[in-house]
């Protein structure tokens, strides 16, 4: 194994997410199974598994370097939130409604990945583009926390403006503010389970009361 | 009856968004000056440069495969080519290797970057090398353009940069630029940066993940991404060489993607080289034109001569990369003649990825890919042409 270069703090936490990517199956996992033990067994077992991707060797390379040639950097809120399932699940935000996760993920497909994938860009407008100088963005971000916080949506406030310090202190390798906020992982979450949630809903809707049969 | 006062809410969050906004605007560059170095003071305009074959050299081949080289012309009038080499391309091991020219001949020539360096430099898993893109800034800089695979095949890569401390001996700051959206896949570069007239750098870089077409890079000196703005629109295309006209207007002459449905070989039209424009300094480029060169999906590249012209190197064909030429234009890339034919073998050689670049003496060197077994150099003398 080569010896690795000074590590930037970019870098840092780009590994670092890749062991929180893994507590946070880990830690979901065994909470499931295991749904009466103490919460610091859990912790426990999301510290061992951060422990092991930044430190056990695969090839010529550490598990948290093999896997972030594979995932990449999570965006900033996927990491806060990846942090928090894996050392805090209780204090993770309240689920949006189905409508606003699926909602959140098609804007995000059609604005920012579409146009960069199919070449097409309607009317000329690059959104991806606005990222490295993004006023306009941090504009937005105010007003739709502003929303949030008057609807009680305390976590992602608390999430949104982490990422944002973050971002700010150079703690994500991209220059680009879009990749601070979102990426594959939670845009691909939030298509998910927004649409179980409202197929469950549905089914709840449709199911006949035990009174009636 | 005890009264039940109504549970303060914390503000920490609203503290941390306002810091998290605070911090953020902290880190947005200042808009970056949409202007290129404009090209050098020209000869009279009545005269045309005539372009003279001159030398021949053949690079050190160390590896039995040698692809992709570009060249930077530095400030002590020394010359250096960069390509990657190894048993093939795509292998493990290869390697980029880079040699230093001086009055036509190669003083010297070392490994000057491996995959196990980049990986330990970038921190991820590195699994190939390929196109390196070596410039010199003006202010003597030394930078490294090199495309890396972590995963997948050249549709996953990403570019990383480097500079140089010692003239490409060791790379010391190594930065993976994210350009793409999608878990940065799918990002590469080919053609030289240009200087840009605040200091920034230029990168015409390309995007072919699913879909392909070029992609103008603003970057600071030291690596951050300022600007990106798409050659989008048009047929598939890459691999854009970008040569400034003057300070605010530049042409991109393209290479033509393959669509996937047989362009190589089966298409009606011939697929031809595709020309972009930019009058704002690179804020907005027009989508990709043909133009009426034959390109079979293979490299081109673009080089401004004194008196106005510009020059590409190219396989003027519609099938194969048998036969490399250099073509001229008179009006900004829109129609080409031929200048001189380079390589014309038969049709199972190739002849391909050329870069071209002004040597100190004010020659033009030419470099390109020689069979894949190793890289040639060429250099031309700019005479005035013959009335």
């Amino acid at each position: 194994m080569s010896a690795p270069d000074p590590m930037s703090a970019a870098d840092a936490l780009g590994l670092l997410c890749q062991g929180l990517a893994v507590a946070a199956v880990a830690r979901t996992a065994f909470d499931r199974l295991r749904p009466g033990a103490p919460s610091i067994a859990g912790t426990a077992v999301a510290a061992a598994a951060v422990a092991t991707m930044l430190v056990v060797p695969l090839g010529d390379a550490t598990l948290a370097m093999q896997l972030r040639a594979v995932i990449g950097d999570p965006a900033a809120v996927t990491a806060v939130l990846l942090a928090l399932a894996a050392f805090a699940p209780k204090r993770l935000p309240a689920r949006p409604r189905p409508a606003t996760l699926v909602g959140f993920a098609g804007v995000v497909t059609l604005l920012l990945w579409t146009p960069a994938f199919l070449g097409t860009f309607p009317f000329g407008f690059d959104a991806r583009a606005i990222g490295w100088r993004p006023w306009p963005i941090l504009v937005v971000v105010a007003i739709l926390a502003t929303v949030a916080w008057r609807r009680r949506a305390d976590g992602w406030v608390a999430v949104v403006g982490i990422a944002l310090l973050c971002w700010g202190a150079g703690l994500v390798e991209s220059d680009n503010l879009w990749d601070a906020l979102v990426d594959p992982w939670i845009v691909g979450g939030c298509a998910a389970v927004g649409t179980g949630d409202a197929i469950a809903a549905r089914r709840r809707a449709f199911r006949p009361s035990p009174s009636a049969a | 009856m005890p009264v039940r006062l109504p549970h303060a809410r914390s503000r920490l969050p609203l503290v941390l968004l306002a810091a998290g906004i605070a911090s953020a605007a902290g880190r947005i560059p200042p808009e970056p000056a949409a202007a290129f170095v404009p090209p050098a003071p020209m000869v009279q305009a009545a005269t045309r440069v005539a372009i003279v074959p001159g030398g021949v050299i053949d690079l050190p081949t160390p590896t039995p495969s040698a692809h992709a080289s570009s060249i930077a012309v530095r400030p002590d009038g020394s010359v250096l080519v960069a390509w990657f080499a190894g048993t093939r391309e795509g292998a493990r091991d290869v390697h980029i290797h880079m040699a230093q020219l001086r009055g036509g001949a190669v003083v010297a020539d070392w490994p000057a970057l491996d995959r196990a360096q980049v990986q330990a430099l970038t921190h991820r898993v590195v699994r190939k090398l390929g196109n390196p893109v070596v410039w010199c800034a003006p202010d003597g800089t030394l930078h490294l353009f090199v495309v890396s695979v972590g995963i997948g095949g050249w549709s996953g890569s990403a570019v990383t940069h480097l500079r140089s401390p010692d003239g490409g001996r060791s790379w010391g700051e190594a930065r993976r630029l994210v350009l793409a959206p999608l878990l940065n896949l799918g990002t590469l570069v080919r053609a030289q940066p240009v200087a840009m007239a605040d200091g920034s750098i230029g990168l015409p870089a390309y995007h072919e993940f699913i879909h392909k077409h070029g992609l103008w890079v603003q970057l600071s000196s030291d690596g951050r991404v300022l600007r990106t703005a798409a050659m989008h629109g048009g047929p598939r295309s890459l691999q854009p060489s970008v040569v400034p006209l003057d300070g605010t207007r530049a042409v991109a002459m393209l290479r033509r993607g393959n669509d996937g449905r047989g362009a190589r070989s089966d298409t009606p039209t011939v697929p031809t080289v595709l020309r972009s424009i930019t009058d704002d300094g690179g804020a907005r480029w027009t989508a990709p034109q043909a133009t009426e060169v034959p390109n079979p999906d293979s490299g081109v590249a673009l080089l401004g001569l004194p008196d106005g012209s510009l020059l590409m190197a190219c396989n003027p064909l519609a099938r194969g990369r048998h036969v490399l030429a250099l073509m001229r234009s008179t009006d900004d890339g829109a129609t080409w003649t031929q200048a001189a034919v380079v390589e014309d073998g038969p049709a199972d050689a190739e002849y391909s990825y050329p870069c071209l670049a002004r040597s100190p003496d004010g020659s033009v060197l030419l470099s390109y890919t020689f069979r894949r077994e190793r890289i040639r150099v060429r250099t031309f003398r700019l005479g005035e042409m013959a009335p």
